[in-house]
């Protein structure tokens, strides 16, 4: 499991790296700027369409693992007793409160990204 | 260079004090100037026996007397004055991360069971027929150096942010180290099972590779390449 998520978290990393270099560059060679209808067509496309799933879901993927070291690391009994002596019974609660926080933002994001821009609904 | 310091030592008692405290201590370099920061310790004691700090051999062969110093960990006996002192002030704090048992003695049970977790022995259940010792070639036995030579004084793993937070879950640099020691030892035959026993999201893979462990090693030794080694091995076996 550790290794499969380390490479995860690398794989994910790439893809992130090279939609952002795709959007950036193709700013510079494309009129965006100029035409906005340019852009919509090319970002409603089928192509740019599986392109940014991916590239969403290397960023929920990459995230998370992110999110689970914070957690790991600062929603302790250990690390909230040291900043806040007394309160290290609140790990748990807290510990719960930020998983279901990061929950509700990963379903908003799928909601928005799926109904309005792969469904464009 | 003036002839004193001041030495700044870390005082808790678990019994008596509420709160850990500061207790300062003029200290005088000897003739010779060569001082090493237990010599300043001794002193210390030497003015107030209350002062508890724990030593065995004072020639950095033992490992018990890690403490930090100046913000950096080492061996009190083989740390030369000089070498950690700014503006003729000294503060010796226990090593961070384990819980202190008294003044500069802390607890250590939470680093040995991350030893203990590793198997620290040779498992090999072959029988030798040869009549003497398993063998192993020259150049198998080199993979070794720099490997055996930890004293387990706990520098590296207490100044590993990842052990801080993570003590019972992440293996620490110490212990991987030895890990790595016979993992690549060709006498084991428990390489893949060693592995596997390593392979998750925390064991390892909490090493974010800041090397605090290399710096700090007062045998000039390098966990975090071992370290590098295990995750180059497990990524070998998938």
């Amino acid at each position: 499991m550790g290794t499969f998520l380390w490479l995860a978290q690398r794989f994910s990393s790439l893809i992130i790296l090279s939609y952002v270099l795709f959007i950036v560059i193709s700013y510079f060679v494309k009129p965006y700027d100029l035409d906005a209808q340019v852009w919509f067509t090319d970002i409603r496309s089928i192509q740019m369409k599986i392109f940014t799933s991916l590239f969403l879901i290397a960023i929920v993927g990459h995230a998370l693992q992110g999110l689970k070291a914070v957690e790991d690391d600062y929603f302790t009994e250990r690390t909230i007793g040291m900043f806040l002596p007394g309160t290290k019974h609140l790990a748990k609660f807290l510990r719960y409160s930020y998983r279901g926080f990061i929950c509700v933002v990963i379903v908003i994001l799928s909601y928005v990204t799926v109904l309005s821009y792969l469904m464009e609904v | 260079m003036s002839e004193k310091f001041l030495l700044s030592l870390y005082r808790f008692d678990p019994e008596k004090d509420v709160r850990p405290y500061m207790s300062d201590y003029e200290i005088f370099y000897p003739e010779t100037g060569n001082m090493m920061v237990i010599d300043a310790i001794r002193q210390a004691q030497e003015k107030d026996s209350t002062v508890t700090f724990r030593r065995s051999c004072a020639q950095g062969v033992c490992g018990s007397d890690g403490v930090n110093m100046n913000g950096q960990n080492g061996l009190a006996c083989i740390t030369p004055v000089v070498d950690v002192i700014t503006r003729d002030k000294l503060e010796v704090r226990p090593l961070p991360g384990l819980p202190v048992i008294k003044d500069l003695i802390v607890d250590m049970k939470p680093f040995y069971e991350q030893y203990e977790k590793i198997k620290p022995f040779l498992d090999n259940e072959e029988e030798v027929t040869t009549g003497h010792e398993r063998l192993q070639t020259p150049e198998d036995r080199d993979k070794l150096d720099g490997l055996y030579e930890c004293v387990l004084c706990a520098c590296c793993s207490t100044s590993c942010p990842s052990f801080w937070w993570n003590p019972e879950k992440f293996v620490g640099p110490a212990a991987l180290l030895q890990a790595y020691r016979f993992i690549a030892d060709t006498r084991d035959k428990q390489k893949k099972a060693r592995l596997k026993k390593l392979n998750d999201a925390f064991s390892v893979y909490r090493c974010h590779g800041i090397m605090n462990c290399t710096s700090v090693c007062p045998k000039g030794l390098n966990p975090s390449k071992a370290i590098n080694e295990i995750k180059k091995e497990l990524r070998r076996i998938g």
